[in-house]
């Protein structure tokens, strides 16, 4: 491998952008996980892409923790996967997109919105992608208190 | 400008998985296309947080038939990296083998979807064909011709005997020299060529833009495989690997890079069974998960998957993110087809490779029987026997 190592990454980080962020630790070789509030999403997000080259989003992961909810954005440089946490509100929870810097993240914004019912403010397209036409408003089944036996979760016919 | 906007699916002839495009078109050409998933959410994510671990292993298995041991692969060594566990090294070459294998499969098969979808039959045939033996050496070494669910915590389920390997090699042997032929036809056969050259274009500026992974990126020039960026069993390591790009960013240099990838996993293959170590295939794995969360990553044949994994010290899952190669593909292919003549909007979609699920029902968008405008399979077998049973030989 050449380029960036996941040190590297994460000295820049944390000289660059002092305040912004909290947590940032390597895990294991190339893995880097930090956490950042949802505000200070896209000045990380650009700091990202500007200045240390990164184009490429992996995915999103969407999770609820049980007392909030958050979006785990896996950025992906020379072999390392820089994990961005961003926790925000359970309900009516909000985060600035990034599809203007990141093309390829407007599938991933869209399922965890359809799954957990997070807002990706700037998004234009948050259609339901997943789940099917007809899904109840307001249910998100990837939240820990939906169960598969939950009437809401059935479709009517 | 007026435009005509044309349903393409869910369930659709030309790609064999039930996904939705709307293609807004303007005579022949696309100018918008849209797209609409879900038809194929079955909640495996949700699923996996109520299973414990052994069972995971095999409903990770079970999220593509194709691609079922990168999936597996992904989240094995997820679970080991927050387990803590070493690998036996003789159990990391027979994993890697079989990954390769599988990649050899589904190549060939797409080869061979390729062939078909621009009416080049004889190609599909020979491809998938020749594919049997990839299958019949998959069943030999794992009992199965799909799902082998050989993975298991802390190593392989089954070792390798002298036999097995030779019969490996026997068949690598053939499968190079069917796969040159291959990459000879499709660079060099002129009505091959002039179907699929300059046709999905994707260029290397787009496909970083819009995250492509796999041998779509790679067919646009850029030089992502986890493979040899994020390392795995051995790649690079203790097993050579080399990539393999084209800078041609079309469909003809899509097959050109799948081809050449076919090339490279022999070479990867006979490494491995030429130098073996011996030793263990397996050692003890605990039932409980110490808590943490980790990020795993492989390179599957349709590209990078990517799973994360977080653990809350139980026996099973707090989370599984699984996110296959097709999806982080779509953007791109929303691209590709602006533009594009409808008539090569199954090439188009079925270059990158979709992971496929097999349908029991046909659209007809002709009306050519009547009012009955969707066939299906049995009254499709019974017009395909009543067709040729009428024709002269």
């Amino acid at each position: 491998m050449s380029g960036i190592t996941a040190e590297e990454i994460k000295s820049s980080l944390e000289q660059n952008l002092h305040g912004k962020i909290e947590a940032v630790t390597v895990t294991a070789p190339r893995r880097i996980f930090l956490t950042v509030q949802p505000l200070d999403l896209p000045q990380v997000a650009r700091f990202l892409h500007d200045k240390l080259g990164v184009t490429h989003i992996s995915t999103i992961t969407g999770r609820d923790t049980g007392t909030n909810v958050e979006a785990l954005y896996h950025y992906s440089k020379d072999g390392n996967v820089v994990t961005v946490r961003v926790p925000t509100a359970r309900d009516n929870g909000s985060i600035p997109s990034i599809i203007s810097l990141f093309a390829g993240a407007a599938l991933y914004e869209r399922e965890v919105h359809d799954i957990l019912g997070v807002h990706f403010d700037g998004n234009g397209d948050l259609r339901p992608l997943v789940l099917p036409d007809g899904w109840p408003a307001g249910v998100y089944p990837l939240r820990k208190d939906w169960t598969y036996n939950q009437e809401d979760g059935v479709l009517k016919k | 400008m007026s435009t005509f906007t044309i349903p393409v699916g869910p369930q659709h002839p030309a790609l064999k998985e039930p996904t939705s495009f709307r293609l807004e078109v303007d005579g022949e050409v696309i100018v918008n296309a849209d797209l609409r998933l879900g038809y194929n959410h079955r909640g495996i994510e949700k699923l996996a947080e109520s299973r414990s671990y052994i069972q995971n292993l095999f409903l990770m298995e079970r999220i593509c038939g194709i691609c079922s041991n990168a999936h597996t692969a992904c989240f094995t060594h997820g679970v080991e990296k927050l387990m803590g566990i070493e690998v036996p090294k003789r159990a990391t070459y027979i994993r890697c083998l079989i990954g390769e294998l599988e990649r050899v499969h589904s190549h060939l098969l797409w080869l061979g979807v390729a062939g078909h979808e621009v009416g080049f039959d004889t190609f599909f045939m020979y491809t998938w064909r020749d594919r049997e033996t990839i299958m019949d050496l998959l069943e030999l070494l794992s009992g199965n011709r799909v799902h082998y669910c050989l993975y298991t915590y802390g190593g392989v389920r089954r070792d390798l005997d002298e036999g097995q390997i030779q019969k490996c090699l026997e068949a690598i042997a053939f499968l190079r020299e069917r796969t040159a032929y291959y990459l000879n036809l499709g660079a060099t056969e002129p009505t091959f060529v002039a179907r699929i050259a300059g046709v999905g274009k994707l260029p290397k500026e787009k496909a970083l833009e819009l995250c492509a992974v796999g041998p779509l990126a790679r067919a646009s020039g850029v030089a992502v495989d986890i493979r040899q960026d994020d390392p795995y069993v051995g790649f690079g390591e203790y097993i050579p690997f080399h990539i393999q790009t084209d800078e041609g960013g079309d469909l003809l240099a899509r097959v050109i890079v799948r081809a050449k990838e076919l090339m490279e996993s022999y070479n990867i293959c006979e490494y491995i069974l030429k130098n073996l170590p011996a030793g263990e295939v397996r050692v003890k794995a605990p039932r409980k998960v110490p808590e943490g969360e980790v990020v795993s990553r492989v390179e599957a044949q349709r590209g990078e998957d990517i799973h994360y994994i977080r653990s809350n010290g139980t026996e099973k899952p707090d989370r599984v993110k699984v996110r296959a190669p097709t999806l982080a593909n779509w953007p791109a292919t929303l691209y590709m087809l602006k533009g594009a003549y409808v008539a090569d909007t199954p090439i188009i979609m079925a270059g990158i490779d979709p992971c496929m699920s097999c349908t029991d029902r046909m659209v007809e968008i002709a009306d050519v029987r009547g009012d009955v405008k969707v066939w299906d399979w049995e009254t499709l077998r019974q017009y395909g026997m009543n067709f040729h049973g009428k024709r002269k030989v």
